[in-house]
């Protein structure tokens, strides 16, 4: 390749510099163009499903009005009454108008109140017999008569005949001269079928749910359109007035099919297309099946990516501004080495033409430097074997010359220097070596606002910000003792106090020892490109309309945040926040005043929150707040308390008080997920259930709750299979008589033996199979087992009385009696010697009930005992009524025994009771002999505890029994 | 020098992120669970064939979020027992993302407490007697105002006002009965006689000599599978010229024994001759698969709720249940039937409907069509919901459900 030196040199750095660099600068405008579209796609599509929903809601509740007339008995006699008196006269008849002057203010008054344009009433003929406005249709038949294809008289056919509601297509109306629609519901009346009623929207309504521009900005708008045949006709249309049907028809089928095309015949999508003017939008296609029509929310393509236009320009400015310094550097640096290299070669070429005297004059400090210097020795070398004495007579004048020209030459430096020096836009600082300020130019006393003579002798330290630490500037120092300078942004402090960004390059001077002689600070104030650095940022990552973080940001700073607190193991909240009602103020007050709503809320809530909590607006009325360093969960629940009270004060616009709510949602880093996108998803999940428990409040997202109900569903699970597996067991209780100590019966306890687990306590498996039925089973179970047990026992030791618990669901069962009677045969225990318990709370509920199935098992022969007796809410006329024959004292009360004077009072009071009413008393959970002795000197003769006995399985019980041992109680004296 | 500059691209490639990964991305799992064996298979073996045909489909467009679909195929073997046990395994197991399946009321009453358990998704593709919800179904067939409603209007003003109501003996037509029942009291009609056969009777005899004896009108028939040629075939030899109008005769069977059934009609929301583009357009794709596929409702409703899944699947950029429905729910498609679109509050379809006349070829030809589609109430409008639960609940065996 012939390229020269300066060729290559542009080459090589057009490669390495330029080349990327356009590569860079396309592959970050395509990455962000696609970012950009796939938000905007997005956010279209998020408006034009809640626009769908709105709509459908919209017709949902029309037809529940109509359906509520048509149920109307009210409604149903004034038709009837309406069509006799219509079909006797005529609408013109006496008797029909003075039913309509009766009647007809009821129907005028309800279609003001609700906001309709007409009601109609219909027989079952098709005859309009009545209608609000009596336009042209009143008097026709619906069947028969003129408007009999109308979407009135269509609507009718349908709803006479499917019998339900429903609404009619919109389209224009000849009698009232505009667009239309019906809704329409049977008149049912004493199973019977009368006629139909119809309400006529008030279309006006209808198109303000429409024509809403919510988030949609300048060039925003919703087109609603019906197929028609092979065509897609409008109905309403953008901005323009929708009052006039437009009569643009568009046909279906073609190539490239436009959204509103696409949207008539059920297709639905989002995307980038070109709209029926031909011009590109952003659009979002939907079909809503109640009006059979395609709705199309678009905003123009310019209108949406003008950010995107701005950021291309600057971006391709950047890259041309770069490009073209780049070049200059290459020219520049090109030239730099061939001066002196084309200086070399002529120079060569004058000595070999004979002409010794010829020198590089030109020569620089870089290698092709020192080949010149080398190449001068030659030649010097070259003249002295030649030259005479003579020459070096003349040598020595030529020296002298050359030093006074240097001397010039010196002298030219200087003031150029100075000139430079004095009039830079850098400011200047020098220093000796201790760095006191030895000079400054006028541009450092202009950015710095320091006189010359005030700076002078002191050093540079008297303009520091006191930004930075001290670190900075060890590290700036160091930096400069070890290569010499030091380049880099800077804080410093203006005479007037003003703090300001400055870019600094130091460099050191040294002398011939190479000792550090002077410094030399040169820097420029970088505030404006700081600033604009700091506008270019806020574009991007904040939202215009509150200046809070926009979602881009929001998940920077939750990513970021996480991070944080998963290296130092911190929890973190995450609060969804939408508001209540603000899509009412919009509909009443118009698009600014919601905006402004918007702001106040935003600055509410930043009174709200900490500063090192990130407040954000993910678009329309949704906020995030990120807590960061919250100690635990509930810490959020007051301050997501506040937020809601301060948002729910009233809020003046346009000079009226408005009111709103918010919902939030609550998720909490780790518990809750751990992951932006699962806290996100979770956040927001909470918030729905917030709206959905009644808005204007706050719900935690609770996995650990998830996770609970999970263990509880494999609990469950082995429950079921506990009973065919043989893991349930009963244990047996001793009860004791005080007085001398004999064993007098025992209370059947059930345990659970699990072979992987051990015991599993009652209290944890029991309330679980109350909930879920399955103690019913095993209630059976228990039962029988206890009976068979009871039979096998009373016959060894005769007089052993068996106490078995009833659940609740059991006491309750419907068969209860029968069960019971069925196992006392099947184990032919005697009765007598069997005692039910049962708890307080399983009576209270029906009472008389709950005494009957009472008796019906005492009818069997059987004791009942009353458990845990003093915890509920027994009243004693109830207690009377109950024919039990035992009272059990909780152990709550006798544990308490007796340091405790309340617990005294109230087993007192038990044992009092029992003994009016005749009852046994059994006290429970007997512990200590002081306990003991205190039962026994109040007259309780009964009792069960660990002071004599704990439960024992039933081999164990039975040696104890057979021993016939009565249990000491000398000591109880 | 050029080599230099290569360099320098490879170099910038780097920064670039990467366009798609190289390793084969995990297929979405789809649950298709219904009677390969049983009484219902020769039923339900056209639907399990209907999609996979649509899941191909899809694949062959590069499947779904980059990810093919892959068919995990169940057997309910005509007992719902094991379809709700199937169910069970195909989400915990199979860790399907939906389940598509069920025919019979009886099965899809025992899987729906299994797809609620797990807050999972099933989209039913058969007509049914409604007064049912569930928030993890999706009904994708007719409820009773899409298909027995406006068919029974039709039938009454042709034919006359004097109904005769036969079925199977099991909840479908006990249910359709009530309401056919509600329904002929407000349009003025009279039930003349009612009559159930145990499914998969043959001995028809005592149901015909009933009909002729009564001689109503029009028989409406909601008998289900094999015992309707053994019915039809009687009632043409009696002689009767009665007409029949059925609600669960599927195209299907009917090209099995054209000859006896013309020219009695039946109520569907698609026929396979129905002559719109976009039906042209189905019917010669699932020819090109499958020749002389005979297509009908179930099987169109089957390919309909894969396409409609497959929509909100795109939508959602997600595969999972609970991010799926709520997209499932805002989902309309035109498709070969014409529009249907999904009813967001009682998780229905909107639904045309058609009447069609069985030709002795086999075809069906349209004689009535519904203009509009059809607004879904599982519980029609004319009773109020508790009274249809109530009315149900002494319907089913024992008076539970």
């Amino acid at each position: 390749m012939k390229l020269t030196i300066a060729q290559r040199l542009l080459f090589t750095l057009v490669g390495l510099t330029i080349l990327p660099l356009a590569l860079l600068d396309y592959a970050v405008q395509q990455a962000f163009e696609s970012a950009i579209t796939r938000t905007t796609v997005q956010k279209l599509s998020e408006i034009a499903d809640k626009k769908s929903i709105q709509i459908s809601d919209y017709v949902e509740e029309r037809l529940l009005d109509v359906r509520n007339l048509g149920q109307s008995r009210e409604l149903a006699n004034d038709l009837l009454q309406l069509t006799r008196t219509y079909r006797q006269g005529g609408p013109n008849g006496a008797g029909y108008q003075q039913a309509v002057r009766e009647l007809g203010h009821r129907y005028q008054d309800y279609i003001q109140r609700n906001g309709y344009y007409d009601l109609f009433l219909v027989d079952l003929s098709g005859e309009v017999v009545f209608t609000v406005k009596q336009e042209t249709d009143f008097a026709t038949n619906l069947r028969t008569g003129p408007y009999r294809e109308s979407e009135l008289g269509q609507v009718f056919h349908q709803t006479a005949t499917l019998l339900g509601a429903e609404i009619s297509h919109l389209q224009y109306y000849p009698p009232s001269s505009e667009v239309a629609a019906f809704i329409a519901a049977p008149i049912l009346h004493d199973n019977q079928l009368l006629g139909v009623v119809a309400l006529q929207i008030n279309t006006d309504h209808f198109y303000s749910v429409i024509r809403d521009h919510t988030g949609l900005g300048v060039s925003g708008a919703t087109l609603i359109g019906r197929k028609d045949g092979d065509d897609a006709v409008f109905l309403v249309q953008g901005k323009e007035d929708p009052h006039t049907p437009t009569s643009q028809r568009m046909a279906l089928h073609r190539q490239g099919a436009k959204p509103l095309q696409k949207s008539v015949i059920g297709d639905q999508g989002a995307g980038v297309t070109v709209d029926y003017r031909g011009i590109p939008v952003v659009a979002a296609w939907r079909y809503i099946p109640d009006l059979r029509v395609g709705m199309v929310v678009k905003i123009d393509a310019e209108e949406a990516f003008a950010q995107l236009h701005t950021l291309r320009l600057s971006g391709w400015a950047f890259g041309a501004f770069l490009s073209l310094a780049v070049l200059v550097a290459a020219w520049r640096q090109g030239q730099h080495i061939l001066k002196p290299i084309q200086e070399l070669t002529r120079v060569t070429a004058v000595i070999a033409g004979g002409n010794l005297q010829e020198r590089v004059q030109r020569t620089t400090h870089d290698e092709i430097g020192q080949l010149g210097r080398a190449f001068n020795t030659m030649a010097d070398h070259l003249l002295c074997a030649t030259n005479s004495l003579e020459t070096r007579v003349r040598e020595r004048t030529h020296d002298l010359q050359l030093q006074v020209a240097e001397r010039i030459k010196a002298q030219e430096r200087l003031r150029l220097a100075g000139i430079v020096f004095d009039n830079t836009s850098e400011g200047v600082v020098v220093t000796d070596a201790h760095s006191r300020i030895l000079d400054v130019n006028p541009a450092f006393c202009r950015i710095s606002g320091y006189s010359r003579e005030e700076v002078l002798g002191n050093t540079p330290g008297m303009t520091k910000s006191g930004r930075h630490d001290a670190t900075f500037y060890q590290e700036m120092w160091s930096t400069i003792q070890q290569t010499g300078q030091w380049n880099g942004e800077i804080w410093d402090r203006r005479k007037n106090g003003e703090l300001y960004p400055k870019w600094l390059s130091i460099n050191t001077v040294r002398d011939e020892q190479g000792q550090p002689s002077h410094y030399v600070g040169i820097f420029s104030d970088i505030t404006h490109i700081k600033q604009t650095a700091e506008q270019l940022e806020q574009l991007a990552f904040y939202d215009t309309l509150t200046s809070l973080p926009n979602r881009a940001l929001f998940h920077n700073r939750l990513s970021h945040e996480l991070s944080v607190c998963r290296r130092y193991q911190l929890k973190l909240g995450l609060m969804f926040l939408d508001l209540d009602r603000f899509k009412h103020v919009n509909d009443t007050l118009g698009h600014h005043a919601g905006d402004l709503l918007l702001q106040e809320v935003a600055r509410r809530l930043l009174q709200q929150v900490r500063d090192t909590d990130t407040v954000s607006r993910l678009g329309g009325d949704e906020f995030t707040l990120i807590l960061t360093d919250i100690q635990q969960a509930n810490d959020m629940a007051p301050l997501a308390q506040f937020i809601i009270h301060a948002i729910s004060q009233p809020i003046t616009l346009q000079g009226q008080e408005v009111y709103v709510g918010a919902s939030i949602g609550l998720a909490v880093f780790p518990e809750d997920g751990d992951t932006p996108e699962t806290l996100i998803k979770n956040a927001d999940m909470a918030m729905y259930q917030a709206k959905g428990s009644g808005r204007n409040t706050f719900h935690f997202f609770s996995a650990q709750l998830h996770a609970l109900a999970f263990d509880r569903i494999t609990l469950e699970d082995d429950l079921h299979k506990a009973l065919d597996r043989e893991e349930l067991l009963l244990y047996y209780q001793p009860k004791v008589r005080l007085e001398d100590g004999v064993l007098t019966g025992m209370e059947a306890l059930l345990r659970w033996r699990k072979p992987d687990k051990g015991m599993i306590s009652p209290g944890k498996f029991i309330p679980l199979a109350e909930e879920t039925g399955i103690i019913l089973p095993i209630g059976q179970w228990v039962t029988n087992t206890a009976f068979r047990q009871a039979a096998a026992w009373g016959a060894m030791v005769p007089g052993l009385n068996m106490a078995i618990n009833l659940s609740a669901r059991q006491f309750h069962q419907k068969n209860l009696i029968e069960m019971v009677r069925n196992s006392l045969l099947e184990s032919r225990v005697d009765p007598t010697t069997v005692e039910l318990e049962i708890t307080e709370s399983m009576v209270m509920g029906d009472v008389n009930k709950a005494i009957a199935t009472m008796k019906a098992l005492r009818d069997l022969g059987l004791n009942l005992a009353m458990d845990d007796f003093g915890t509920g809410y027994s009243s004693l006329s109830y207690l009377k009524q109950f024919p039990i024959n035992t009272l059990k004292i909780d152990q709550s009360f006798v544990r308490d025994i007796p340091q405790d004077h309340q617990a005294i009072a109230i087993v007192q009071a038990i044992i009092a009771m029992a003994t009016s009413l005749n009852l046994h008393v059994v006290a429970e959970g007997v512990e200590t002999p002081q306990q003991a002795a205190f039962l026994r000197r109040h007259g309780c003769a009964l009792v069960q505890g660990y002071l004599f006995s704990r439960p024992l399985p039933a081999d164990e019980f039975e040696r104890l029994a057979r021993s016939g041992n009565p249990f000491s109680i000398h000591y109880l004296n | 020098m050029s080599r230099l500059a290569i360099a320098c691209l490879l170099g910038l490639m780097g920064f670039l992120p990467p366009r798609a990964t190289l390793a084969d991305p995990q297929p979405i799992r789809v649950g298709i669970l219904h009677a390969l064996t049983g009484d219902m298979a020769t039923h339900e073996r056209p639907l399990v064939a209907t999609a996979r045909l649509a899941i191909a489909g899809i694949n062959r467009q590069g499947g779904l979020l980059d990810r093919p679909l892959e068919a995990v195929v169940a057997d309910s073997g005509s007992d719902p027992a094991l379809a709700a046990r199937e169910a069970e395994r195909l989400i915990t197991r199979e860790r399907v993302s939906v389940l598509f399946g069920c025919w019979t009321s009886a099965c899809r009453k025992a899987v729906k407490p299994v797809v609620e358990k797990y807050h999972h998704l099933l989209v039913y593709p058969l007509q049914y007697e409604g007064l049912e919800h569930s928030s993890h179904l999706l009904y994708a067939g007719a409820a009773p105002n899409q298909q027995m409603v406006p068919a029974f209007i039709w039938a009454v003003q042709k034919f006359g006002p004097r109904v005769y109501l036969a079925g199977s003996d099991y909840i479908f037509p006990r249910a359709a009965h009530l309401i056919l029942r509600q329904l002929a009291h407000l349009h003025g009609a009279t039930i003349v006689g009612e009559s159930y056969l145990p499914l998969g009777e043959q001995q028809v005899a005592p149901l015909v000599a009933d009909i002729v004896t009564q001689k109503p009108d029009i028989v409406l028939n909601t008998i289900n599978g094999d015992t309707n040629l053994p019915f039809f075939r009687a009632l043409q030899t009696a002689g009767a010229a009665i007409p029949v109008l059925s609600f669960s005769l599927s195209e299907t069977i009917i090209h099995r024994q054209p000859a006896i059934l013309a020219p009695h009609h039946v109520a569907w929301s698609y026929f396979q001759s129905l002559d719109t583009p976009e039906n042209r357009q189905f019917r010669d794709q699932m020819h090109q698969q499958e020749p002389g596929l005979i297509l009908d409702d179930p099987m169109v409703t089957t390919h309909v709720g894969i396409q409609l899944w497959a929509q909100a699947v795109r939508e959602a950029q997600s595969a999972q249940p609970e991010k799926v429905d709520p997209a499932l729910l805002r989902q309309s498609l035109n498709s070969p039937m014409g529009i249907v679109s999904v009813d967001r509050k009682t998780r229905h379809l909107w639904r045309p409907v058609h009447v069609g006349q069985i030709q002795a070829a086999g075809t069906i030809q349209v004689v009535a069509s519904w203009e509009r589609t059809i607004r879904p109430t599982p519980f029609p409008e004319f009773q109020s919901k508790t009274w249809w639960e109530n009315a149900l609940l002494t319907l089913l065996p024992g008076g539970k459900p």
